[in-house]
């Protein structure tokens, strides 16, 4: 029976705290590590220095901090290419060991999740191809996009539990000379970004606590096996994932909520092609209008591919019907770089994005005319042939 | 779900009318296969109808489209409901997985995903049609090994994403060889993949039984693909026949 | 214009062989070899084409079977061969600029020479002349085509 008393508590006078000896889930850990000693797969363990953060009912997931392998995003390299290169640039500037391999796929969750035109088997064989390939390397895998992060994680699950799943997939990659390869935690690289958020912060020189943001975290980032997304109790009380808002709110930024905070951004995979409608309808309609509405944020960060894609380019259809719209959004990655001092065009390649990013640019004061024509000088360069491209010595700070 | 309105336009028509002239047989079949699938016992445990994962639900809010409409069917075995829902439901699923917010810890987008997985395998028309328009990504992702590439940014293929698209198109080459990591200075894929990555990755499609599925849902994309992979792996030594 | 007609804009020169059903045409050349390509329908239903890549020279391809893969940004596919026979020439401009065959689909945008094997009989199973124009208007009328629109510096 509820007392009478807890009726005056106040939401930040309760301190609650998960037990993960209560979690209504299983522990991934465990069966993980179970199934190696059987000798169904070997674990790749998290390289030490690690760092140490908690999942939703509070039990211990280890970040790696470096000798990463980064597994890319199709949509962000393709399209929002200063997203991936934002991380890269991080990890440089942190002079942490990391490699970008050529010798890694899609997750092809797109193939599977918009068209169907995949099954349990494939999916399964190319994540445990690309971990097998990231193991050969010894370096240790993060996951670039949310749904190739949520996809893995429910793969990972599938493994665990079907042993017929397992021995189709082991006999595949030994046909590939692979072996059968299960990383010790799945880890999205914004759970590195919320583990390092203080090193980011140690380098931070834009001054950004002027600024007014909200966040939008991916589905399959919180929502697909929930149990494993990062939760903090001193970021909304351990009740929502930690990730985005935590980095901000130590780069000194005012994170304000908004009602849909945990709507979808409406991506919808082949909905962003052959249904359009429906996703403009509901980026606009349920996110961008109602954090204008309510929040009044100078930015949108988010750390998914497909919904920093949603979110920005469905504005513009938006203001065809007269709506509410223009909110900048960015990863981020493609935040925290900036906060260390990035280049806003040879580091976050915003040119890329729809929305007008500029005021954004200008309240941070960040002379953008300027970082343009740099930019352009180095692609003038490029058409003429006096080089062949522009490198990382050209970005760093 | 009893008496059912007569059809109208935007509306799901849930009588089954319009398929009542397919053979019982052959939906009960479909729907054995969907049960059948490894996935479907852990996606569906049974449905308490209470409607949380609509509330969740984006989809819901644009379409006529109800996942617990689809888990309560597949729960209560109603194989004629279920076809009407395989045919005229599942591509509006925006597979976000909000739904897993379900306190039976079902996932009716998982459910979904194996209904429309079987809707391919077995070449439905609806699932052809659902994919007209997708063709190019996914002849991008089984041939490259990624699944978008910067040269699908045109105007002419995203003239609602606004004027910064042509911008992009005009300067592809250049504005591709103003990006630092090095794996991004391309232009048909969205990052550099090895050569032979890009075999392992044919002949995981083709052990694994992918192709055959494409074959079922667009012959013409199954064609090219088949050249295109056949003629890498038997330069690379490999005999393998997607017939 | 009149060897030209043209059915909802889409322009069907007289003299070609067409399989009305895959979009491509033919052309009987003096030494016995065709020359093959895709219709005015087939370049404005792909859109401004990004890539076009036939077969290599020397390969032999069976009635049915692609010839070339062509690939604008929203759509892929393959372009059949209306005719049994090897590949004796390609069209090596294309692989620079595809939109050649949305400019030009009956002349400069031909995409491979074939020496057919069994040219009498397959060439009977192709439309042509005023058959064919018609043949394509059922077509047209049946499936709703949207009419033919062209880029600048066409030529039929």
């Amino acid at each position: 029976m509820i007392p009478h008393s807890a009726l005056f508590n106040k939401a930040k006078d309760r301190n609650y705290v998960a037990d993960p000896a209560q979690a209504p889930t299983e522990d991934y850990h465990d069966i993980v590590d179970e199934l190696e000693k059987e000798g169904e797969w070997i674990v790749h363990r998290v390289p030490d220095p690690a760092i140490e953060v908690k999942n939703k009912y509070n039990r211990t997931k280890k970040i790696p901090v470096e000798k990463t392998w980064h597994h890319k995003s199709c949509g962000q390299c393709g399209h929002i290419p200063g997203y991936s290169t934002a991380v890269f640039w991080i990890n440089r500037q942190l002079g942490l060991d990391h490699h970008d391999p050529s010798d890694q796929t899609s997750c092809t969750a797109w193939n599977y999740y918009a068209s169907a035109t995949s099954n349990a088997a494939a999916q399964a064989a190319v994540a445990m191809r690309n971990f097998a390939a990231a193991h050969e390397t010894g370096y240790y895998p993060i996951i670039h996009c949310a749904t190739s992060f949520g996809h893995y994680k429910e793969t990972r699950q599938q493994l665990i539990h079907n042993p017929e799943l397992r021995r189709q997939v082991k006999k595949i990659l030994e046909k590939l000379g692979k072996k059968l390869i299960m990383p010790e935690e799945i880890v999205h690289y914004s759970e590195w970004v919320h583990a390092m958020r203080d090193r980011i912060a140690e380098r931070q020189v834009v001054d950004m606590s002027g600024l007014r943001a909200t966040i939008h975290p991916a589905c399959h980032y919180h929502k697909l096996i929930g149990e494993d997304a990062i939760y903090a109790p001193e970021v909304y009380g351990a009740q929502r994932s930690a990730i985005i808002t935590s980095l901000l709110q130590t780069l000194g930024i005012d994170v304000r909520d908004y009602s849909t905070w945990y709507d979808c951004c409406g991506f919808g995979f082949r909905h962003i092609l052959v249904s359009r409608d429906f996703s403009r309808s509901f980026a606009v309609q349920r996110k961008i209008e109602v954090m204008k509405e309510e929040a009044d944020p100078d930015i949108l960060i988010s750390h998914d591919t497909g919904c920093v894609t949603t979110l920005d380019q469905s504005q513009f259809a938006g203001r065809a019907h007269d709506r509410n719209v223009g909110l900048p959004v960015m990863s981020d990655s493609q935040l925290a770089a900036l906060a260390m001092g990035a280049h806003p065009y040879k580091v976050l390649q915003l040119h890329w994005h729809s929305t007008d990013n500029k005021p954004f640019l200008e309240k941070l004061g960040i002379d953008h005319r300027r970082a343009w024509a740099e930019f352009e000088a180095v692609t003038d360069e490029i058409r003429s042939g006096k080089r062949e491209y522009l490198t990382w010595e050209d970005c760093d700070v | 779900m009893s008496a059912q309105p007569p059809a109208t336009p935007g509306r799901l028509d849930l009588s089954g009318r319009q398929y009542a002239h397919v053979d019982y047989d052959e939906k009960e079949r479909l729907f054995e296969e969907v049960k059948g699938d490894l996935r479907f016992d852990e996606y569906l445990y049974g449905c308490y109808e209470c409607g949380i994962c609509v509330a969740s639900c984006p989809s819901a809010r644009f379409y006529d489209f109800s996942p617990r409409k689809i888990a309560q069917t597949m729960a209560r075995e109603d194989v004629d409901l279920f076809y009407v829902f395989l045919n005229d439901s599942v591509w509006d699923c925006s597979q976000c997985f909000s739904c897993d917010v379900c306190p039976r810890k079902n996932s009716p987008g998982g459910v979904i995903t194996v209904m429309r997985e079987v809707a391919v395998k077995n070449g439905l028309a609806s699932a052809a049609e659902a994919l007209e328009g997708y063709g190019r990504v996914v002849y991008k992702i089984m041939s490259t090994g990624t699944q978008v590439s910067p040269d699908m940014l045109s105007a002419n293929a995203f003239p609602d994403w606004g004027p910064h698209v042509e911008e992009i198109a005009k300067n592809l080459d250049v504005w591709r060889r103003a990006l630092p990591p090095e794996t991004m200075h391309t232009t048909e894929t969205s990052w550099q993949v090895d050569d032979k990555t890009i075999i392992e990755l044919y002949l995981i499609w083709h052990m694994t039984g992918v192709m055959d599925m494409i074959k079922e849902v667009d012959e013409g994309l199954f064609m090219i693909l088949q050249d295109v992979m056949e003629e890498k792996l038997e330069d690379a030594g490999y005999d393998v026949s997607f017939d | 214009m009149s060897d030209h007609p043209e059915v909802r804009g889409c322009f069907l020169p007289l003299h070609l062989h067409y399989n009305v059903h895959e979009n491509t045409w033919v052309e009987v050349n003096d030494d016995g070899t065709v020359t093959i390509g895709m219709t005015d329908i087939a370049q404005n239903l792909a859109g401004p084409l990004l890539h076009a890549k036939p077969k290599k020279v020397g390969a032999v391809r069976k009635k049915g079977k692609p010839l070339a893969t062509v690939e604008s940004s929203k759509w892929v596919g393959p372009v059949k061969s209306p005719m049994t026979g090897e590949i004796v020439a390609v069209n090596e401009a294309l692989l620079s600029d595809a939109t050649i065959i949305n400019r030009s689909p009956y002349k400069a945008g031909w995409i491979v020479k074939m020496k057919p094997e069994n040219a009498d009989t397959e060439l009977a199973e192709l439309h042509t002349g005023q058959a064919a124009v018609d043949a394509y208007k059922t077509r047209i009328e049946a499936e709703d085509i949207k009419a033919c629109e062209h880029v600048e510096g066409f030529e039929a």
